[in-house]
């Protein structure tokens, strides 16, 4: 029965994983990097098993069942009283919900949320129940205005304070939130959890509200199909754990020459094989880009009415018409010419091109520390806006990797 | 069979051995690449160094078009000979190294053409670029490792090399008078300039590029406005130039020209829009920018008011060039303290 604990974690508080699917299991085996998974046939009926003691009134009663019953549902990384997490229930200080879009491809947030505002505000209002000393926000961007007005209209007075942000990639990080919404310095390196902050996203706050009030499991996302390789670019509701070639391959514009990216086309990771590859309980877009080779003749010399350049080098930046992607590198690698573009992009303001020399001439030491290398939070951009076509952020990242201080292996005390 | 696998064939080629690297560069030319991003990022701008450089050359077009339209073909002749005496080398490096042709040289080989008189004979044109691209780029390593601007490194040792023609006669537009005195000259003598509107057109004389300074500055704005060049060192280094020689006019107004006439006279806006701004051998940080600016703007007026030659604007920049580690170096330590505990 969807819904159904199908796996526990060992210990006396651990993680539940829940069946998404009415059906029987068919298998139990590994998974890539060492996970397991487990292998449902399911019986087509959408019914699930509700959570215990869930139901209108649990939103305001006990918060010890509130908590019980969000631990029961699913949703990981909520931190209470019967679950793992990086920190105790009394040791959140701000909880952000999160709906900025500022990817290349977002999922609509008035999709998700727009006719659901008093489910959003209740999800608050739950929150608060088991976090009583934390400050709620919530973080949109400004493209839903209308949106944050109608939160603004339902929210109790002072519960939440709404912040309409600039949707610029990649405001939707934690380590750009909290600085804009908590007005502090981000720990780069850390998870904002680990010092008190808890950042849920949209669905996943909706999730809660579903869970509590409604007894329903977190056992579906609402999937964005984005990108020029679907035929048309809608919103899917799936449940968590379904292959995905199921999802796309019928609405596909082309069986081959697409690639698959999860979630962001900048940080995201391929999809090689759809067909042996589930929908996680993270996952929120699903993107098919083109894998061009052919760019035309004198690619370099064309207007570029539909292609996108952070200079303003093509006559794209001049028009409000959509701009294409595809895979393709636009140009071949070159030595680096210290046109900074990198530097003004970068979103923590250090000097990519500057780390990335030191670290292609193997001069990893403390100078690239003091040039603030751990702050870097892979974003991506300095790769993307290269005039050059060097991969900038992996050589900051291989850098970063060699500096972290080596575990120094613990000797097991002997009885 | 079409030209993109022909060229691709002939790229691969055996028997064209090292020289098979012309042909993968025309390829890219001409068709862009097939690669493919590897993982995430997987989208990439559209900017690419080809791009990058062919907006430069736009930008120097206005320039390039004076030059011809005021000197004749002989100036045309001038942009050919540094074109294919440079690529001679630019090529011949390539194909050495087995790597790419770097395209920073176009620009390179039409800056160097545009900074000489236009009475340079075509011998002279042929091994001031070979030089600078020689002596500037190739023996650093190449595009991107260079510490001097190549197209000014060739213009100096050509003025060393051969002084009496490179700063004894010059020519002004539509006329075949060779004159000893440019503007810069007659400030110098302490005679009277020619209008302001013959400046701003280039009726003066002057190196072929500097001249048709409307077009000089129409040029370079569309340079900052496309983000090709950072508009920190020409802004830095023409505001410097005008409060420098501002203050110089007020208390030695003999020795100082006035800051109006600094500007826009020879190669200062050139120099400024075109060379300062080049990023490899400008420094990275923008406080570097800013200093390497006003750096530029105090040598200038002094080498243009004290010096041995009425013009300072080539010396400035190569002398900014040798400072652009030192001042990257600083700001990096002044920003990035020492990580202690």
């Amino acid at each position: 029965m969807a819904g159904q604990v199908v796996a526990r974690g060992l210990g006396t508080i651990a993680a539940v994983q829940l069946s998404s699917v009415s059906g029987t299991v068919e298998d139990v085996r590994l998974a890539e990097r060492g996970s397991g998974a487990i292998v449902i046939r399911s019986d087509g009926s959408p019914a699930w098993k509700p959570i215990e003691m869930a139901g209108p009134d649990a939103a305001d009663g006990q918060p010890e069942i509130v908590e019980r019953i969000i631990s029961q549902s699913g949703i990981s990384g909520i931190p209470t009283r019967f679950a793992t997490a990086a920190i105790a229930p009394t040791d959140v200080e701000n909880v952000i919900i999160n709906g900025v879009s500022a990817d290349i491809y977002n999922p609509s947030v008035s999709l998700i949320a727009g006719s659901r505002v008093k489910d959003l505000v209740a999800a608050f209002r739950i929150l608060h129940r088991i976090y009583p000393a934390a400050v709620f926000s919530l973080a949109l961007d400004a493209g839903v205005g209308a949106f944050a007005h109608q939160v603004r209209a339902e929210a109790p007075r002072g519960l939440i304070s709404v912040h309409l942000l600039k949707a610029k990639f990649p405001q939707q990080r934690e380590e750009m939130l909290l600085p804009v919404i908590l007005g502090r310095p981000f720990p780069y390196g850390h998870r904002a959890i680990t010092f008190g902050v808890l950042v849920v996203d949209i669905q996943s706050a909706l999730a809660i509200h579903d869970a509590v009030v409604l007894g329903k499991p977190a056992i579906d996302r609402i999937v964005a199909l984005s990108g020029p390789g679907f035929t048309r670019n809608i919103h899917v509701r799936a449940r968590v754990g379904t292959v995905i070639s199921h999802v796309i391959d019928s609405r596909l514009r082309q069986p081959d020459g697409l690639r698959l990216v999860e979630n962001s086309l900048l940080t995201g990771k391929q999809i090689p094989d759809p067909a042996s590859t589930p929908i996680g309980p993270q996952t929120h877009n699903l993107i098919a880009l083109p894998e061009k080779k052919e760019t035309g003749f004198l690619p370099f010399a064309s207007a570029g009415l539909r292609k996108d350049s952070y200079s303003f080098a093509f006559a794209s930046r001049l028009l409000p018409i959509g701009k294409e992607a595809d895979t393709n590198l636009h140009g071949e690698e070159r030595p680096c010419i210290s046109c900074g573009f990198c530097e003004s992009v970068c979103p923590v303001r250090i000097l990519p091109s500057i780390l990335h020399k030191y670290v292609k001439r193997g001069m990893i030491d403390e100078t690239l520390l003091r040039y603030g290398i751990t702050r870097c939070i892979d974003c991506n951009l300095c790769t993307y806006v290269c005039t050059s076509k060097i991969d900038v952020a992996s050589l900051i990242r291989k850098g970063k990797a060699r500096l972290e201080i080596p575990r120094i292996p613990v000797k097991e005390p002997t009885p | 069979m079409n030209g993109t696998t022909l060229l691709r064939r002939l790229g691969t080629a055996k028997p064209l051995g090292r020289l098979a690297v012309i042909f993968t560069t025309l390829e890219g030319i001409l068709f862009g690449t097939k690669t493919l991003t590897s993982g995430a990022p997987h989208i990439l701008d559209h900017i690419e160094i080809k791009r990058y450089m062919a907006l430069v050359i736009a930008a120097l077009i206005p320039s390039t078009v004076a030059a011809i339209v005021y000197f004749g073909w002989y100036a045309l002749a001038m942009i050919v000979t540094s074109y294919l005496c440079g690529g001679i080398v630019e090529v011949a490096f390539a194909v050495v190294r087995k790597k790419d042709i770097e395209e920073g040289f176009l620009v390179t080989g039409l800056i160097f053409p545009l900074v000489l008189p236009p009475t340079t004979p075509l011998w002279v044109v042929a091994v001031g670029v070979a030089f600078g691209v020689f002596f500037g780029k190739e023996v650093f390593g190449g595009t991107g490792k260079n510490i001097f601007n190549p197209a000014l490194v060739g213009r100096l040792f050509v003025t060393i090399a051969f002084p009496e023609m490179l700063s004894a006669s010059w020519r002004a537009p539509f006329t075949d008078a060779i004159t000893s005195a440019t503007p810069l000259n007659l400030i110098r003598a302490g005679q009277a300039l020619p209008p302001l509107r013959d400046l701003l057109l280039g009726l003066t004389p002057g190196s072929m590029g500097e001249l048709f300074r409307i077009g000089v500055i129409a040029g370079g704005l569309f340079l900052l406005a496309t983000r090709v060049s950072n508009w920190r060192v020409p802004f830095a280094y023409l505001a410097a130039v005008a409060v420098f020689s501002a203050v110089g006019n007020a208390l030695a107004p003999l020795k100082f020209a006035p800051p109006q006439i600094q500007l826009l006279t020879g190669g200062l806006l050139f120099g400024a829009f075109f060379m300062a701004t080049d990023p490899v051998t400008s420094p990275v940080t923008r406080a570097g920018k800013f200093a390497a600016g006003i750096l530029l703007g105090i040598f200038t007026v002094l080498i243009r008011s004290f010096s041995g030659y009425s013009e300072g604007v080539m010396f400035s920049i190569i002398l900014m060039n040798t400072f652009t580690p030192l001042i990257d170096h600083i700001v990096l330590s002044l920003k990035y303290r020492p990580v202690t505990g």
